[in-house]
């Protein structure tokens, strides 16, 4: 590695340090998510239930406060369309005064199985450079079962129109007859 | 149609005009033709949702909706297709004469052909259970989508079937009477392809709730895809309801003004 390069590390690391340092040291609103659990073992289709609260450590009110719902695959090839598992993932909760909490209830139904993780996010609208503070992941486990045998569908997809057909024909033959 | 003798002492008059057109639609395989073009429909539709293989369970309650939905606007599109042929038909094939000479009132007449054209609706709603069956069983709502199939669908297919009446009563040609009849469902079907954005907001939803084709339809997406209690949304299926009961009523008393010539004739 050059020494210019060096140096040019060195001066990143300098500058996230003295970043790091100036939020934790800062007064102002101190968002914390947490979870009523960590784990939940459901089925397939069946709707539960995760709460969370969402607290203001710090000494100033947390205004324009959002908090997000996330919901990730832990295994890979699995897909996941959030919006699928909650039409209602997204809560505008305002501000939360400094001590304060604000408990929010999130209902998510499993639709794909597999295991997966879901968290909440917490976001000040006005505050977006002091990034978003994420809660615990509750592991969310689908026991599956298979729903669809798509190989099934073409005996019937063929034999309902064949014997309407048969039976439609044999009914014009006895008619001509 | 041939002339109808109905017996002194006999079924009331309807019942005899219903059995007689009932055999002219099935055993004379018209019905038979349309139930089958409907199967092979359906087949296609339901090959297509179920060979994907990464349905996930909402997708899956999505496809039976789908299904359901399809079955209905299907099946009331063949109910309307017989009533819009009823009266009008005859008249081009000249046999609506002889029918009128029938010894059964203008009302039991029209009532009969409106029977004989639900028989064709309750046909497509036994067909389609099987398919039905197959996407729902895994998702447990196999029994949910068959009942409430057959209830929205039987509404709307009512409803429909009453407004194509009335326009073959009222018109002389089978052509005016069939394209009418398949404008109006169209324009009644052309909501549910407008953007969800524009379905919501007070004139979208209204314009849903008022229509009682996209009103039924709805209905049904909220039982099957949202899981919805049968209560919950019962208030979607009153356009349909007053539709299919408003247009009947206003059909059976139409009915005696049904003569050899459309309205515009007189």
């Amino acid at each position: 590695m050059s020494r210019r390069s060096l140096a040019g590390l060195m001066a990143m690391a300098a500058a996230f340090a003295t970043a790091g340092v100036g939020t934790a040291g800062a007064a102002g609103p101190e968002l914390q998510v947490e979870v009523d659990r960590t784990l939940v073992r459901t089925d397939l289709g069946t709707t539960v239930s995760v709460r969370t609260v969402t607290r203001n450590a710090g000494d100033l009110a947390a205004a324009d406060t959002i908090l997000h719902l996330n919901i990730l695959s832990l295994e890979r090839g699995t897909y996941v369309d959030p919006e699928d598992w909650s039409s209602d993932r997204t809560r505008y909760v305002g501000s939360v005064a400094a001590g304060g909490s604000v408990d929010t209830t999130w209902r998510v139904q499993a639709v794909t199985s597999g295991r997966f993780a879901l968290y909440v996010t917490a976001v000040q609208s006005g505050k977006l450079a002091a990034g978003p503070v994420n809660g615990p992941a509750v592991e969310i486990d689908v026991a599956g079962r298979r729903t669809l045998d798509p190989d099934g569908v073409l005996p019937l997809a063929v034999a309902i129109p064949a014997g309407l057909a048969l039976v439609s024909t044999a009914v014009r033959r006895r008619r001509r007859a | 149609m041939t002339a109808i003798a109905a017996p002194a002492r006999s079924p009331a008059g309807w019942s005899v005009v219903a059995g007689r057109e009932l055999r002219d639609l099935w055993a004379g395989g018209r019905a038979l033709t349309l139930s089958t073009v409907y199967s092979l429909f359906l087949s296609i539709v339901v090959y297509l949702l179920a060979s994907s293989t990464n349905l996930n369970f909402l997708e899956q309650r999505e496809s039976v909706t789908l299904t359901a939905q399809l079955a209905i606007a299907v099946g009331a599109l063949l109910a309307m297709i017989l009533a819009a042929d009823a009266i009008s038909g005859e008249r081009e094939r000249s046999t609506l004469e002889a029918t009128l000479l029938s010894p059964v009132s203008r009302r039991a007449l029209v009532l009969g052909k409106l029977v004989a054209a639900f028989s064709i609706w309750v046909a497509a709603w036994v067909i389609v259970i099987p398919y039905i069956w197959f996407l729902g069983r895994g998702v447990d709502i196999v029994w949910e989508a068959i009942a409430c199939t057959f209830v929205v669908g039987t509404l709307l297919a009512a409803g429909l079937m009453a407004f194509a009446m009335l326009v073959s009563i009222a018109v002389d040609s089978n052509r005016a009477s069939l394209s009418v009849s398949l404008l109006v469902l169209l324009a009644l079907l052309a909501p549910t392809q407008l953007p969800s954005s524009a379905q919501s907001g007070w004139a979208g939803e209204s314009l849903y709730r008022l229509n009682p084709v996209t009103a039924g339809e709805h209905y049904v997406g909220k039982l099957l895809t949202n899981g919805h209690d049968w209560t919950q949304d019962l208030d979607w299926l009153v356009s349909p309801a007053i539709a299919a009961v408003a247009l009947l009523v206003l059909t059976a008393v139409m009915a005696s003004s049904l003569t050899l010539t459309g309205w515009r004739e007189r």
